[in-house]
């Protein structure tokens, strides 16, 4: 056993996977408080990629500073998109929510391929290609960045939910919305912030991760796949079940990739959903009484 | 004052008007170009179809074919996907009456249009590099690209007499270009001594492949062959090995260098080889008139794509003009059998399945450009 | 206090309220009677802004509110205890109560109107740190009503507090509505006890698919006979 080999997997696997829980998290707010499915959620990733590559291009700004524009940026759009594509279908069926969302993410790339053109980009970030080495595992600076970034703001996110008056009108929006509202909570500006939390998170990550491979505006629908695995794998709705569905993902597909083959890792991602649905058809965190 | 002004103007207008009506007297030659214009290969379709326009320009500009026809190009989205392909090659024929067909950039939408077109209309297949495109004979149908067994051959020699690695693994597609691929280059490498450490195949939507560099790195191999048809799955493996701490040579699969790739993978691609029937530091000079009529009219880098969509326009051109016809299909198909044809990317000539035998060049890439090693 | 004047509700085509006129003076206890889908629910829901109605008004001490969100109807002091309760499984106890104080606009501190709720119902101080799915019906019906009385309301609704409740649980109920009667909060209560509802109450309102047949005192309706007929069973 090669054990520098099992740490170097361990590690990428950790770190793809802190990856899937930033893109995940705001995807299962939205179902967990909002019970909406936005299949747009991974078009927000790769505009939160884009608008940096711009911000720097564009307004010639270093790398962090288009970071941070371009989550507080894309976190604004989820004001906007909430206002146009779901507040107003609130209280239709379900599907029609999906298919809206399913419209919007049409319309999001199909804007980015006029807006941006097809051709792929690289997002440059000064900690690509600068190599950091903890004993014998080797990680690039911004794979450390991802993870530190990622760890930094679920934490607070997580805080929020828990801790803050806002947090709970948001735990009691997706546990009783007609008794929320009778408590006084503004359902609207719950359903808003939701939004806007879940749009600066995907942002976050099409940012952090965008420089590790490359920016094209189909990007997104690669983002919302891994998103709605982990989401299933975790439990719909459930915040700690992204995480852990996150970094099992990641680890499973990296010792999956690492010691069977690449080319099964996505299929192994598929069946480990089919496993621990046979198991728990409510995903791992989901609780059964909804 | 004022009068003479509207009466000038006037007289402008109506000259305007009359300009293209002089020249639909003669009606144009019609050539479907079918591309994907959206899905994942929408900027390589996007790079073909400027070739062709630069391409009809040029001919147009000269005069256009078959005495003062312009060449028209009528323009279809395949999206990348058989179905997609098969309907627009439908709609081209039936609805638009065009008078030839040139598409069939990727190999599954190659193997499925081929079907619809087969002995009706002249169809020239470009990219795809699948044998069976023209294996399974179809009197009216040309392909461009070399096949990959064509190209795996000639680079297999290359490899093994000028790089001269001493092992090598492969991180390849996991599809039947993929295992194609792998199984040539085992057979061709291993007959020249080159130990064959491994390979790692990826999935058309990964965007993260440390994870299989990782352990092709732990292999210690002298060199890694990246087979890469994607040029943003490309310029990320190569970012990529560079990040996982691979220091070796690195050799890009057969057509898959371009312009595009080296601003994608910046200095990771420094030193990269590859093979290519494009060569752009060739003297030829339909490939220089090409060169500048394509910067004068688009802002990317001219690729290997659209040098392909420039060559067919080329031949099909030459050839109906040989034929005297655009649309007897029986005639342009022996027009185009008959000789060797110069064109941009050098002389060509059509197999009797309509294969071309086409140059091709060892490259790499040295300081951010394509070079060809002579 | 509270005024509804030719109240219209509609869902889809079919009309659930129609013309329903009522009103409740301050400092009274008010019941509304009626058979299961007579739309006493959806009256409740529509004052407390959960509704909008297809036609008419509602006036809070002198102001519209029937275009007003529910929070905002909060606000001014008219809260509701729902049917079903409607609480928050994964939510603590004290949970509930803070988020139910949030729109409370009152003189009274957090803490003096938290120690009035916990002294009217001892065992939500017990449970405090206990989440609302594990109590039983009876103490999730003081959470609820805790809950409420959080958002410190001038005006109280209840929409069938006693369903399901033990009887010893339904006469601590009653005693609870006196107690808070008492504190100066003005109370209109939807009760299928019929007995138990004008027990309480000082006046009361009929209503039948939708309107509103009979409106008289609590004393008077008790000897009605078309009430002791359709709601007491005698």
């Amino acid at each position: 056993m090669d054990w520098t080999l099992l740490g170097q997997q361990l590690a990428n696997g950790v770190v793809n996977g802190m990856n899937y829980v930033l893109i995940s998290t705001g995807l299962t707010l939205v179902f967990g408080v909002l019970r909406v499915i936005n299949f747009a959620h991974g078009e927000f990733y790769m505009l939160g990629a884009f608008l940096t590559y711009f911000a720097m291009s564009a307004l010639g700004i270093g790398y962090l500073p288009a970071v941070l524009l371009a989550t507080v940026a894309v976190g604004a759009l989820g004001i906007l998109v909430n206002r146009l594509f779901f507040w107003p279908l609130r209280k239709e069926h379900e599907f029609t929510v999906l298919l809206s969302s399913l419209g919007l993410a049409l319309l999001v790339t199909h804007g980015a391929e006029l807006g941006f053109g097809h051709d792929p980009k690289y997002l440059n970030s000064p900690f690509t290609d600068d190599i950091l080495e903890v004993g014998t595992i080797v990680l690039t600076q911004q794979r450390v960045l991802i993870f530190a970034a990622a760890v930094l703001v679920l934490a607070a996110t997580y805080a929020a939910i828990r801790w803050t008056t806002f947090g709970r009108m948001m735990r009691a929006t997706a546990q009783n919305p007609e008794g929320a509202a009778l408590t006084g909570v503004d359902i609207r500006f719950v359903h808003t912030i939701t939004f806007v939390l879940a749009c600066g998170l995907a942002g976050l990550a099409g940012a952090l991760v965008g420089p590790v491979a490359m920016i094209f505006p189909t990007v997104g629908s690669w983002a919302v796949l891994k998103g709605f695995i982990v989401v299933i794998l975790g439990g719909l709705g459930s915040v700690p079940g992204a995480l852990v569905g996150g970094l099992t993902l990641g680890v499973v597909e990296a010792l999956a990739g690492g010691y069977v083959s690449l080319g099964f890792m996505e299929a192994i991602g598929y069946a480990i959903i089919i496993l621990v649905l046979l198991w728990r058809p409510q995903g791992l965190f989901g609780s059964v009484a909804r | 004052m004022f009068r003479t002004t509207l009466l000038a103007s006037g007289m402008a207008l109506a000259l305007l008007a009359a300009g293209p009506a002089v020249a639909q007297d003669k009606p144009p030659v019609k050539i479907a170009a079918i591309v994907p214009q959206s899905g994942a290969g929408a900027f390589d379709g996007q790079l073909a179809l400027e070739g062709m326009q630069a391409e009809a320009a040029l001919v147009n500009a000269a005069g256009g074919i078959l005495g003062g026809r312009k060449i028209e190009l009528v323009v279809y989205d395949d999206k990348g996907t058989p179905e997609e392909g098969v309907s627009a090659a439908r709609r081209a024929m039936e609805q638009d009456k065009v008078d030839m067909i040139v598409g069939g950039w990727f190999s599954a939408v190659a193997l499925s249009m081929k079907e619809v077109t087969r002995d009706k209309i002249i169809s020239v297949m470009t990219s795809s590099q699948h044998p069976d495109v023209t294996a399974k004979g179809h009197k009216f149908l040309f392909r461009l690209n070399a096949t990959s067994n064509m190209m795996s051959s000639k680079y297999g020699q290359e490899i093994c007499a000028r790089i001269k690695p001493k092992s090598v693994a492969f991180i390849t597609i996991n599809d039947d270009f993929g295992r194609l691929e792998v199984d040539n280059y085992t057979k061709l490498l291993g007959a020249c001594n080159v130990e064959i450490k491994g390979n790692e195949f990826y999935n058309r939507n990964d965007t993260d492949f440390t994870v299989a560099l990782t352990k092709l790195k732990s292999l210690n191999p002298d060199a890694i062959y990246v087979s890469a048809i994607n040029t943003s799955q490309g310029a990320t493996i190569y970012r990529q090995a560079r990040q996982a701490g691979f220091r070796g040579t690195l050799i890009a699969s057969a057509g898959n260098m371009n312009p595009k790739l080296i601003e994608l993978a910046g200095p990771a691609l420094e030193g990269v080889y590859s093979i290519s029937l494009y060569a752009p530091d060739s003297d030829n000079a339909k490939l220089k008139a090409w060169t500048e009529q394509y910067g004068k009219t688009f802002k990317n880098q001219p690729a290997f794509i659209g040098t392909l969509g420039a060559q067919a326009v080329q031949v099909l051109a030459a050839a109906a003009d040989k034929a005297g016809t655009a649309n007897d299909p029986d005639k342009i198909a022996a027009a185009l059998r008959s000789q060797t044809w110069p064109t941009l990317l050098g002389e060509i000539k059509f197999e009797e399945n309509g294969q071309a035998l086409q140059n091709l060049y060892l490259i790499r890439v040295e300081g951010g450009k394509i070079v060809s090693i002579k | 206090m509270l005024e509804l004047v030719g109240i219209d509700v509609r869902y889809g085509h079919k009309r659930a309220l129609e013309g329903v006129s009522m009103r409740v003076n301050q400092g009274e206890i008010v019941t509304l009677i009626g058979s299961n889908g007579a739309g006493k629910t959806t009256a409740l829901k529509t004052m407390s802004g959960l509704i909008r109605p297809a036609a008419g008004e509602i006036r809070f001490e002198g102001e519209r509110i029937d275009r007003l969100p529910p929070h905002r109807i909060i606000e001014r002091g008219l809260v509701q205890v729902p049917e079903g309760r409607l609480l928050f499984p994964d939510m603590t106890v004290m949970e509930h109560l803070d988020l139910g104080a949030h729109r409370a606009r009152s003189d009274q501190p957090f803490s003096a109107r938290l120690d009035g709720i916990l002294s009217l119902f001892p065992i939500l101080a017990e449970r405090r740190a206990q989440k609302a799915g594990t109590l039983s019906g009876g103490q999730q019906q003081m959470l609820a009503i805790g809950r409420a009385l959080m958002a410190a309301p001038r005006f109280l609704m209840l929409d069938e507090p006693s369903l399901g409740l033990a009887p010893v649980m339904v006469d601590l109920l009653a005693d609870a509505i006196r107690t808070m009667h008492a504190s100066g909060i003005t109370i209109l209560v939807v009760e299928q006890r019929v007995d138990l509802a004008l027990s309480l109450a000082d006046r009361g309102y009929v209503l039948e698919t939708g309107r509103i047949v009979i409106e008289d005192s609590a004393d008077r309706l008790l000897s009605d006979s078309r009430i002791k007929s359709a709601y007491l069973g005698i």
